[in-house]
C-alpha cells in the first residue's frame, strides 16, 4: 500500500483512481491509512460480500480474508487488468505505473474489444497475452515446475 | 538445492490451485463486467463502484488486512 502511496500522484496524472480494499473493520483500516498516510480510501468489506462476489475470498485463513490482488476497472466497469495472489505480491507499483503509461486504459471496451463477446473470450487470447506478459510467464513457470514435480 | 526446488514447486502448486479456483468461478477475467458494490471507507464515507468510475478508471488493491 505504501508503494502505491508513493506513486499516487502519477496514477492520478494518468486519470486513474486508487482504492484499497480488505475485510478489516473501519477502525483497523483507519489505523492502517493513518500509519502509512495513504492518500486513497480503504474500502471496508466487513461483510465479505465483494471479495466473495469477485471470487477473491480466501476462506482458509484468519476466518476469511481477501486474496491479494490488483484489479484495474475501466469506466465501463469492465476488468482491464488483474494480477492475483503470487503475481500481485510481486508487481511493484512503479512497474505497473510504467506499464499503464505505455498502455493507456481505453475509455470503453468498444475501443478494443466487442463488449458482447468479452464474456466468451478464452482465457489466453493474444490480447490478454499482450496485456499480461508477467502472468503468462508465471503460468509457464508453474507448468514447468509441475512437469518437474511429476518427474521427481 | 533439492529442498529449495521442492519448496518452489509447492509454492507454484498453491498458486496454480488458486488460479484454477478463480478461473472456475469465471468472476474476474479481463473483459468481464465487474459486479457493482457500495462499501464504506475507513472514515465512514460510502463509495459505489459505478459512481466512482464516472471519474475515471479505478485501481483496486485487495489486501489481506491486518493480522
Amino acid at each position: 500500500l505504501a508503494e502505491f502511496r508513493d506513486v499516487y500522484d502519477d496514477f492520478r496524472g494518468l486519470g486513474i483512481q486508487i482504492a484499497a480494499l480488505s475485510v478489516d473493520s473501519p477502525e483497523q483500516s483507519e489505523r492502517v491509512r493513518r500509519q502509512y498516510e495513504l492518500p486513497f480510501p480503504i474500502l471496508c468489506d466487513t461483510q465479505k460480500e465483494v471479495v466473495r462476489g469477485w471470487g477473491l475470498f480466501n476462506a482458509e485463513e484468519k476466518g476469511g480474508i481477501a486474496v491479494p490482488a490488483i484489479v484495474l476497472v475501466g469506466r465501463d466497469r469492465r476488468i482491464r487488468l488483474m494480477m492475483v495472489e503470487g503475481v500481485a505480491t510481486r508487481v511493484r507499483a512503479a512497474d505497473l505505473l510504467e506499464f499503464l503509461r505505455a498502455h493507456p486504459v481505453p475509455a470503453n471496451s468498444a475501443d478494443d474489444m466487442p463488449a458482447n463477446s468479452a464474456d466468451d473470450m478464452p482465457s489466453n487470447t493474444p490480447r490478454q497475452r499482450a496485456i499480461f506478459p508477467s502472468l503468462v510467464d508465471v503460468g509457464r513457470a508453474i507448468r514447468n515446475s509441475l512437469t518437474r514435480a511429476r518427474k521427481v | 538445492v533439492g529442498r529449495l526446488a521442492l519448496r518452489r514447486d509447492r509454492d507454484a502448486l498453491t498458486r496454480f490451485d488458486c488460479r484454477r479456483r478463480l478461473s472456475e468461478g469465471q468472476k474476474l477475467r479481463v473483459g468481464a463486467l465487474a459486479e457493482d458494490f457500495t462499501l464504506a471507507d475507513s472514515a465512514g464515507a460510502q463509495h459505489t463502484l459505478s459512481a466512482m468510475l464516472s471519474d475515471g478508471p479505478l485501481l483496486i488493491i485487495f489486501y489481506r488486512g491486518y493480522w
